[in-house]
């Protein structure tokens, strides 16, 4: 057996565990196996064997995906529901990493080209927010803050700051409260199907590693976005006044208090100076 | 594939695992393992048994083994292979770590779940495995079903006793004892 060979082998296997197909429904399939494994001492055919391993694979995954969408779950009609979702989702978008965190990566964009849920603009919410709260969850570290820098930047200099965000942030702009309905399940309460809301959200994990989603004003989802993509504060309290159509001045009045916020909250990682 | 998937055991598989094997040393400049996997098939190109695979492979490549006692344990029942000559056969000074774990029974087959208690015959090879390797970095597998922290703890100590029970020095190296 040569290393193409050992392609081929890895090839056929692969592609065989990661199948729909029961393999024992398909002779095609069943012949190849024959030719490849042999029987076991306790009797199970070859495809038999085989089957065990496509069985775990579609368990482990569904397992795990089924713990990274509980709003999804909710909304869709719970577990079983899921399930049937989740599969279909496997089968079109099999995992590309080996990291089995990422297995729901693609569920949001599927979702919303699903016949069933993808007219639903609950579900496509909840899929964002629960993939954002996967994100956060698993996003890279960085040293806490000092606020100190803040009290001691000169006023002028603050126009010109640049602001990085912690890489745990994700900010969601959503037609629901689907944040409310997630907490209210992780409580164990009894919950409705949320009525639209505009809602604009920023998900991340705390300093103490708690995973966060709080609502925030729209001037304010504006502003973080634009400083998110590195623009200078002062440019981007304008384009944020801009986008939104609100008098700059009325960011400049609420700009301190965001900043004790962001600040307290872990949201910033560092302010730059260094045009 | 998020799965441990088995390899034909032939000389061009054992040539293109060492090869790889030496390159990731070579990248990472630390040493390096590799684990025993429990298999439920085997591929008729096979041509040497799993230890003797493992053993070359180690030696060739210069690498250690990570020897996982409950995975012998499940693919020699899959396969109807003595558990007992494949743990005699792996070079015991190439075992830098062990593991245990427990097992459910398909009927069939066995499958590996790291969900329950430490089979005692799994301990009884654990026992053999540590008569030939020495003392050794020991890690018990629970991480489905998993149980209160007490029952974890308990089957610890159960992997500690095993080891100070095996290799406890002789009575007549360790006069001492009687003086307890």
């Amino acid at each position: 057996m040569g290393e193409r060979d050992l392609g081929e082998l890895q090839r056929f296997v692969s592609d065989v565990v990661r199948g729909a197909t029961l393999i024992g429904s398909d002779a095609a399939l069943t012949a190849q196996a024959g030719a490849l494994i042999s029987p076991s001492p306790s009797g199970m055919a070859p495809h038999e064997r085989l089957e065990v391993y496509r069985e775990q694979f579609w368990l482990r995954h569904l397992n795990s995906i089924d713990e990274d969408f509980p709003t999804l779950t909710w909304v869709v009609g719970g577990p079983v529901a899921f399930r049937g979702l989740a599969t279909g989702y496997l089968r079109a978008c099999p995992p590309r990493t080996w990291d089995l965190q990422r297995l729901g990566i693609d569920l949001p964009s599927y979702l919303a080209g699903d016949a069933r849920w993808g007219h639903d603009p609950l579900a496509r919410d909840a899929a964002r927010l629960d993939w954002a709260f996967m994100e956060a969850f698993d996003a890279p570290d960085s040293p806490p803050f000092d606020p100190r820098v803040l009290a001691s930047t000169p006023e002028d200099a603050w126009p010109g700051a640049r602001i990085d965000l912690h890489a745990s942030l994700r900010l969601l702009s959503l037609g629901h409260p689907v944040h409310d309905l997630r907490e209210a399940l992780s409580a164990g309460a009894a919950v409705e199907r949320p009525g639209a809301a505009s809602t604009h959200l920023v998900i991340h994990r705390d300093p103490a590693c708690f995973l966060r989603a709080v609502a925030v004003e729209p001037l304010a989802f504006e502003l973080l976005e634009t400083l998110r993509g590195g623009v200078p504060l002062g440019e981007a309290c304008e384009a944020a006044a801009r986008t939104s159509q609100r008098d700059p001045l009325e960011i400049g009045d609420k700009l301190g208090g965001w900043f004790q916020q962001w600040t307290a909250g872990g949201w910033i990682r560092a302010v730059r100076f260094d045009g | 594939m998020h799965d441990l998937l088995p390899l034909p055991f032939t000389k061009a598989t054992l040539e293109h695992v060492v090869e790889r094997v030496k390159r990731v040393q070579g990248e990472l400049g630390v040493p390096f393992a590799l684990e025993n996997a429990s298999s439920y098939l085997e591929y008729r190109q096979s041509t040497m048994p799993e230890h003797a695979f493992l053993a070359e492979l180690s030696e060739r490549a210069d690498c250690g083994l990570l020897l996982d006692v409950n995975n012998v344990y499940v693919s020699a029942h899959n396969h109807g292979f003595d558990a007992r000559a494949y743990i005699d056969a792996i070079p015991g000074d190439r075992v830098v770590q062990m593991h245990v774990a427990g097992h459910a029974d398909r009927g069939t087959y066995l499958l590996d779940t790291h969900g329950d208690h430490v089979k005692a015959e799994v301990w009884e090879l654990y026992r053999r495995a540590l008569r030939r390797c020495g003392p050794t970095s020991t890690l018990v597998e629970w991480d489905e079903d998993i149980p209160a922290w007490e029952v974890l703890s308990a089957e610890a100590a159960e992997a500690r006793a095993v080891r100070d029970e095996v290799l406890a020095p002789p009575p007549e190296e360790r006069p001492w004892a009687s003086a307890i």
